[in-house]
């Protein structure tokens, strides 16, 4: 049996999962049936939207806020954080424009979470 | 010295005073003025870059700055006079303010009412009264979440975080990804005080180390933080020999969120001793006729969604009062904490429509009985982070106009 916390919403349910290999038999504590998505990636490919801010040559927003459009593999997290550290955004952006197109080639866009004019 | 007739005026611009313009401008009102102290609009969401946001009024998964981009262009495109850089100073119980920035210098603002959006501010270590010397290298997790995330600066490299928060976790995981080491969040009640979820994709994710019945005693450094001193926690007293010694050069705060409102006790707004904020009537307003509250300046709530939903509720109900078409009855019922009911918010009900209240429990709760009133619900668990919404119809209210007392109260089965 594994146990997973939900993390899809603030409620938080903590998940029993039955596992027959690769395959949920039985799953308790869910209070959705988002729950039991969320318990399958967390067991099998585990990931997270990473957030984070990238330089900027604004004097007036030095950094911009930005996430991926996707989920992050759990251990390339700081990966991305290094990759994202190497650059800079000059001029400027819309709203969820890519700054950085599939970063690492992991399937995820860095984009922007607010507009720099 | 420039005077502003306005019909209305909101203080914050945050996602409460945001809310609140946006909507009264579509209930009716058109001179209305958003008064905010930084830069941007946007408040505290534009620090809060993680996701987490808008859950349930949007039904996405937003970051801060996202959801506040969700209001901003909304504003301007309702053509509300927004004002940046502009401090208010001084409030009075006949809805005049005096306010100073670099446009007017110090001006005069007459309003018909007035939305209280200011939002809270952090618990300081003065208010936990933490002894030892006073290095550098302590800091409010908010204020260090705005260096890390708004002006670039990492503020230490080993951290202690004193509060188990959500923001206190939700900075472990950003001074982690950012290079830093958090090497441990101490908390002294026996439960984690943000949400869970947060527990897990902050702490568990990082392997950063939760200690639970712990708290700080003692900090140690002359120029700046050198370690500081962890006990473990019995019901609140130190347990003798427990004690020691982490080494770090940064201590994070994230010990409790205040409402602000020096504003408010100023122009004579009763005050809620639990909640923090004015006492309210189900209209969200205050002692004082025409002067609304609204988001962290009424009650820290735990999600944005429940701060912007309390702004247009104001919003809504600040033009209503300017329309004079705000009913209330002549009676009123005072909504009080019964047995686990930390704080309720609205205290009074005065009007007849159907009322909504939002309720904090004391401590974690499970195979829970609620009731308020006569009405009664049920839930698995509550937490106590979480606002509870509890909504009466004026045919349940009936039997309490006599009495003129409503108590709201929770059982464990």
């Amino acid at each position: 049996m594994k146990k997973v916390i939900c993390i899809m919403c603030p409620l938080g349910c903590p998940i029993e999962i039955q596992l027959k290999g690769k395959k949920i038999i039985q799953a308790h504590g869910n209070k959705c049936k988002e729950g039991i998505t969320y318990a399958r990636k967390e067991i099998f490919l585990p990931g997270r939207v990473l957030t984070t801010t990238i330089k900027t040559v604004n004097p007036d927003l030095r950094l911009l806020p930005v996430r991926s459009d996707n989920e992050v593999p759990k251990e390339r997290l700081m990966d991305c954080m290094k990759e994202i550290a190497n650059h800079t955004v000059r001029g400027p952006v819309e709203l969820g424009e890519i700054v950085i197109k599939n970063v690492l080639g992991i399937g995820a866009n860095i984009v922007a979470c607010r507009t720099l004019s | 010295m420039v005077t502003k007739d306005v019909d209305l005026a909101i203080i914050g611009a945050g996602p409460a005073g945001m809310a609140a313009a946006i909507t009264a401008t579509e209930s009716g009102l058109d001179n209305i003025i958003l008064l905010e102290r930084a830069e941007d609009l946007g408040g505290l969401l534009n620090q809060c870059i993680h996701n987490g946001f808008g859950l349930h009024y949007f039904k996405e998964d937003l970051t801060g700055p996202e959801y506040a981009e969700r209001f901003i262009p909304k504003l301007y495109s309702l053509g509300i006079k927004v004002c940046l850089n502009t401090m208010v100073t001084h409030l009075y119980s006949d809805r005049s303010a005096t306010a100073i920035n670099k446009e007017w210098g110090e001006f005069k603002i007459l309003a018909k009412s007035i939305i209280l959006a200011m939002g809270c501010r952090e618990r300081t270590r003065h208010g936990i009264g933490i002894p030892g010397s006073r290095p550098a290298g302590i800091f409010t997790a908010g204020l260090a979440q705005r260096l890390v995330n708004v002006d670039g600066y990492l503020p230490g490299k080993e951290f202690v975080i004193l509060g188990s928060g959500d923001i206190g976790m939700i900075m472990a995981r950003r001074l982690q990804l950012e290079g830093a080491t958090v090497k441990g969040v101490v908390e002294i009640m026996p439960y984690v005080g943000g949400l869970i979820r947060n527990e897990v994709q902050c702490l568990h994710d990082f392997n950063i180390p939760l200690l639970l019945e712990h708290t700080v005693t003692e900090i140690y450094g002359n120029d700046r933080v050198e370690g500081v001193k962890v006990a473990q926690v019995d019901k609140g007293d130190i347990i003798p020999n427990s004690e020691r010694i982490i080494d770090c050069d940064c201590l994070l705060l994230s010990v409790g969120l205040i409402p602000e409102n020096e504003l408010s006790k100023e122009a004579g707004i009763f005050l809620d001793e639990q909640t923090g904020g004015p006492v309210v009537d189900e209209f969200l307003q205050t002692n004082i006729d025409g002067i609304f509250a609204a988001g962290n300046a009424l009650q820290v709530y735990d999600l944005v969604d429940n701060v912007t939903l309390d702004g247009e509720k104001a919003g809504r109900n600040a033009a209503k009062y300017v329309a004079g078409v705000l009913k209330r009855g002549p009676k009123e019922i005072s909504v009080v904490c019964g047995e686990n009911i930390k704080s309720v918010a609205p205290q009074k009900i005065v009007g007849f429509d159907k009322v909504e209240l939002a309720l904090r429990v004391q401590r974690p709760l499970e195979n829970v009985d609620l009731f308020v009133g006569n009405s009664h619900k049920r839930y698995r668990v509550i937490s106590h982070t979480e606002v509870i919404k509890v909504s009466l119809t004026p045919l349940e209210l009936k039997p309490y106009w006599e009495s003129g007392k409503l108590e709201a109260s929770c059982h464990e089965r």
